[in-house]
């Protein structure tokens, strides 16, 4: 415990050069600002704002990445909640009941729980992240690709909880989703699937230009221009921004349990924020009273992957900074630049490097309240947003997703595919057959069948011996309740009583 | 009393832009308007002074993403061009991911014949296109410009396994054929190469599982799902210290100097050097005298002090041919490449 604090105090040491603490401070606000912009997450974030890192002190760097990183996380949740288009993928789930509080006129309620969501999951991470680090990071390692596979299999089943008023539909979204993830080059033979010759189709087809599509695009071209960007402004009055003591009551055991599920979630290679916030939106709406009302407009349904998204993002940077093992896109990128700076993540880091671990702990605790302070003060400023007519602000929100969209490869053709996606999703809108489970199916979708593979050769070709590894069998047991628990018990209930 | 305070935030936010706005600048401004300290005299422009000379920015195509190994490498040869003055016009980077490469080759293709348009090359530029998977062909689609680096692979197995030698490894794979599963990165990849050119010069049987990158199979072989893998030996650097990884071959002509005692393959008595060559090219029937221009230029930089402590840091090798023996080197290469594919074929 000592040397925690000895170490802690090392790295507040760092923060007190106030060149530092602006750099935390200016990635934290450059990262709001990027995750709101639709379509760009944290990775883009950080992969446009990495040339500044150039020449820096690596402690400095990485604080600003980091920075850039949960403040992009948050940032996310902004446009989701306002105007129903996620500025990246974790902030999906964000969507299905951020944007129905915005409609009912609860906008500033819902913009304030984020905050404090994301706040709260991310500063009690950091606390775990510090103490448990090392530890935790040893079990990470035990998931090999069977665990995976089980894992993703019980994302997959999250779907149920997403399908809104008609499973099949849900479904149907889903299985085109799965449809879509297996566009490309096969992973174990090389052989072409779907791609019909085209080059940009090798390696698949993204899932960020198709929610871009699907949700930024399909929004704005159903837009009639009517009511939705009238949010009530007394809503978002300074007062407002704080949920009522009832409310706290029912959130808080969400954003407790979606922080925990987060950082473990966050700390699996791979699995990362996005899968983090749609487990545990599922199980927010699994596990609340009112379960059922979830999608039309209920705080603990932001407040749960909200929290859940911050907490993984701390959680992912576990793996990295540990095991060099990045546990997602952004903190792959951030290894990328740890080594540009010339510092190697592994398990000697916090020996090696001691100065530059504690600094990025004790820049995240203070990264955390700039958060807090940047989602009350800095929301009029988001808010003023709501007030441009709707045909200016579609027009800029429509050129942010299309620039985003080409900036992810550089490459006209990820523009083609947002606005080919943009026309489904607005058919899809109009027959009302859900996004989300469709999003989640592509993101899955190759890891499932990735992992599955990988797993089915290293246990040479036995689907017997990948589903019986203990952990896996765990995983694939509780996604079998998940999925298939309401109605069985419902079954039973019904025969029961016609007894 | 409710306007003032929208006032005062309204001013702070616009203080916290400016703040950004700042910090935005200062650390890109150094690398900028740094005049550089010289390490050499800037040559560039002398040395070429009677040939070819550039005239406008050059477009550096990188077949890959941000953060790779290929943009590393082409950022580092910009950033020393820029730093020392070496040419008179600007070397412009675009990432130009997917495909495996495919995508930014053939973006190059597309812009025709240009003395401005330039690629650099990994293992991919020769797997796609013998794989069927690029419409380019790797000798007469493209010109030769410079070869700057290789990368050594290493062979190296769990800790766990309990074995410390390649030959104790083969033993055992001997006796128990399949009963080892090597990993590596991408199904025709470098690393599968290599296994499948052990394999047949051991006359083994190990199995290749596929992963999406190098960080994937460094997971997989420290969990112990995976017994035996390929990584380059600075990504395995730290695991090697620690013990968790056994380093038992290295795919280069001679030891690689962070592991001095690891053998390469030939003093074990395996035909075996495979690396994967990184060079720079333009497309097909750009004039003699630009290649030569830039193949000055791209010596100039292999020679700095920066280039070798770059290549040094991340175990690449510092092999550097010129345009007229890259020609050479490339369809040497070609060709074993497309032995290597015949083999992988085989097995598959």
């Amino acid at each position: 415990m000592e040397t925690l604090l000895q170490n802690l105090s090392l790295g507040f040491s760092v923060l007190a050069n106030p060149i530092v603490l602006l750099y935390a401070f200016g990635g934290v606000l450059s990262g709001v600002v990027i995750g709101a912009l639709p379509g760009l997450g944290p990775s883009v974030g950080i992969a446009v704002l990495l040339p500044l890192t150039y020449g820096m002190e690596p402690s400095a760097g990485i604080i600003l990445l980091a920075g850039i990183y949960y403040g992009a996380m948050y940032g996310g949740s902004i446009t989701a909640i306002l105007i129903n288009t996620p500025g990246d993928s974790a902030a999906v789930m964000t969507t299905l009941d951020g944007y129905p509080l915005t409609l009912k006129g609860q906008a500033g309620k819902a913009l304030g729980m984020a905050a404090y969501s994301s706040v709260m999951g991310g500063t009690v991470s950091v606390v775990a992240f510090m103490l448990f680090a090392p530890i935790i990071a040893g079990y990470a390692l035990v998931f090999g690709s069977s665990e995976y596979f089980a894992l993703m299999i019980l994302g997959l089943t999250s779907i149920a909880g997403m399908t809104g008023d008609s499973p099949s539909k849900g479904f149907l979204a889903a299985f085109i989703g799965l449809f879509i993830s297996l566009i490309g080059l096969d992973l174990v033979t090389g052989v072409q699937r779907y791609v019909f010759g085209n080059v940009h189709l090798f390696s698949g087809i993204d899932f960020i230009p198709v929610a871009m599509g699907l949700f930024g695009i399909a929004e704005i071209i159903s837009d009639k221009g009517d009511t939705k960007l009238d949010v009530d402004k007394e809503s978002l009055r300074f007062r407002n921004l704080f949920p009522s003591k009832q409310e706290w009551k029912e959130c808080l055991p969400h954003i407790g349990r979606g922080t925990g599920l987060g950082f473990f979630v966050g700390m699996l290679p791979g699995a990362g924020a996005t899968i983090a916030s749609f487990l545990s939106y599922s199980m927010a709406k699994k596990v609340s009273k009112r379960g059922d009302e979830f999608g039309t407009g209920v705080l603990e349904g932001v407040a749960a992957p909200e929290s859940a998204n911050n907490a993984a993002s701390m959680g992912a940077m576990v793996p990295m900074l540990t095991l060099g093992v990045p546990g997602s896109g952004s903190t792959a990128i951030m290894m990328g630049a740890l080594m540009m700076l010339g510092i190697t993540p592994g398990p000697s880091l916090f020996m090696k490097e001691a100065e530059v671990a504690w600094s990025l702990v004790a820049s995240m605790y203070i990264g955390n309240i700039f958060l807090l302070f940047l989602g009350i003060l800095g929301l009029p400023i988001f808010v003023r947003v709501l007030k441009v007519k709707a045909p200016i602000l579609n027009s800029v929100v429509l050129a942010f997703i299309l620039i985003g969209s080409y900036a992810l490869e550089n490459s006209m053709f990820t523009v083609g595919i947002t606005i080919f996606f943009g026309v489904i999703g607005y058919f899809m809108k109009k027959l009302k057959v859900p996004a989300a489970p469709m999003i989640l199916a592509i993101v899955l979708g190759y890891l499932t069948e990735s992992n599955l593979r990988q797993a089915l050769i290293i246990a040479d070709g036995s689907i017997i011996g990948v589903i019986t590894k203990p952990i896996s069998a765990v995983i694939l047991i509780i996604a079998v309740i998940m999925a298939f628990g309401t109605p069985i018990t419902e079954m039973i209930k019904r025969k029961v009583s016609a007894q | 009393m409710k306007v003032k305070m929208m006032k005062v935030l309204a001013m702070m936010l616009v203080g916290m832009f400016i703040f950004t706005a700042c910090t935005a600048q200062a650390p890109a401004a150094p690398p900028a308007e740094e005049p550089a300290p010289a390490e050499e005299p800037a040559t560039g422009e002398e040395v070429a002074e009677e040939g070819w000379v550039p005239e406008k920015d050059v477009e550096f195509v990188i077949p890959f993403g941000a953060g790779g190994g290929s943009d590393v490498f082409a950022r580092k040869i910009i950033e020393i061009i820029t730093k020392n003055n070496m040419a008179p016009v600007n070397f412009v980077a675009t990432n130009k991911p997917g495909g495996s490469g495919v995508v930014g080759y053939t973006y190059m293709n597309g812009k025709g014949e240009s003395n401005y348009i330039m690629a650099t090359t990994s293992s991919s530029f020769y797997s796609q296109p013998l794989t069927g998977n690029s419409p380019l062909d790797i000798i007469d689609d493209f010109s030769f410009v410079a070869h700057l680096a290789k990368d050594p692979s290493l062979f190296a197995a769990n800790k766990g396994l309990g074995y410390t030698t390649l030959e104790e490894v083969v033993e055992y794979v001997k006796a128990n054929p399949r009963a080892l599963k090597y990993g590596g990165t991408g199904n025709v990849s470098d690393d599968a190469i290599l296994m499948y050119m052990i394999n047949e010069l051991a006359g083994i049987e190990l199995v290749y599982v596929p992963y999406d990158s190098g960080a994937d199979v460094l997971a997989a072989i420290l969990g112990g799902h995976i017994d035996v893998c390929a990584i380059s030996p600075s990504e395995g650097g730290e695991h090697l210290e620690s013990g968790a990884l056994v380093p038992l071959a290295v795919s280069s002509d001679d030891r690689v100097e962070i592991l001095p005692d690891v053998p390469t393959f030939l003093e074990l008595g395996y035909d075996i050097t495979h690396q994967q060559s990184r060079g720079v090219v333009m497309n097909a029937g750009t004039p003699e005298e630009v290649l030569d221009y830039y193949s000055d230029l791209f010596q100039q930089v292999s020679e700095t002090d920066e280039w070798k402590e770059f290549l040094d840091s991340n175990v690449m090798g510092d092999v550097f041919y010129d345009n007229e023996e890259y020609v050479e080197f490339n369809a040497e290469l070609t060709e074993k490449y497309k032995k290597f594919m015949e083999m992988i074929e085989r097995n598959q």
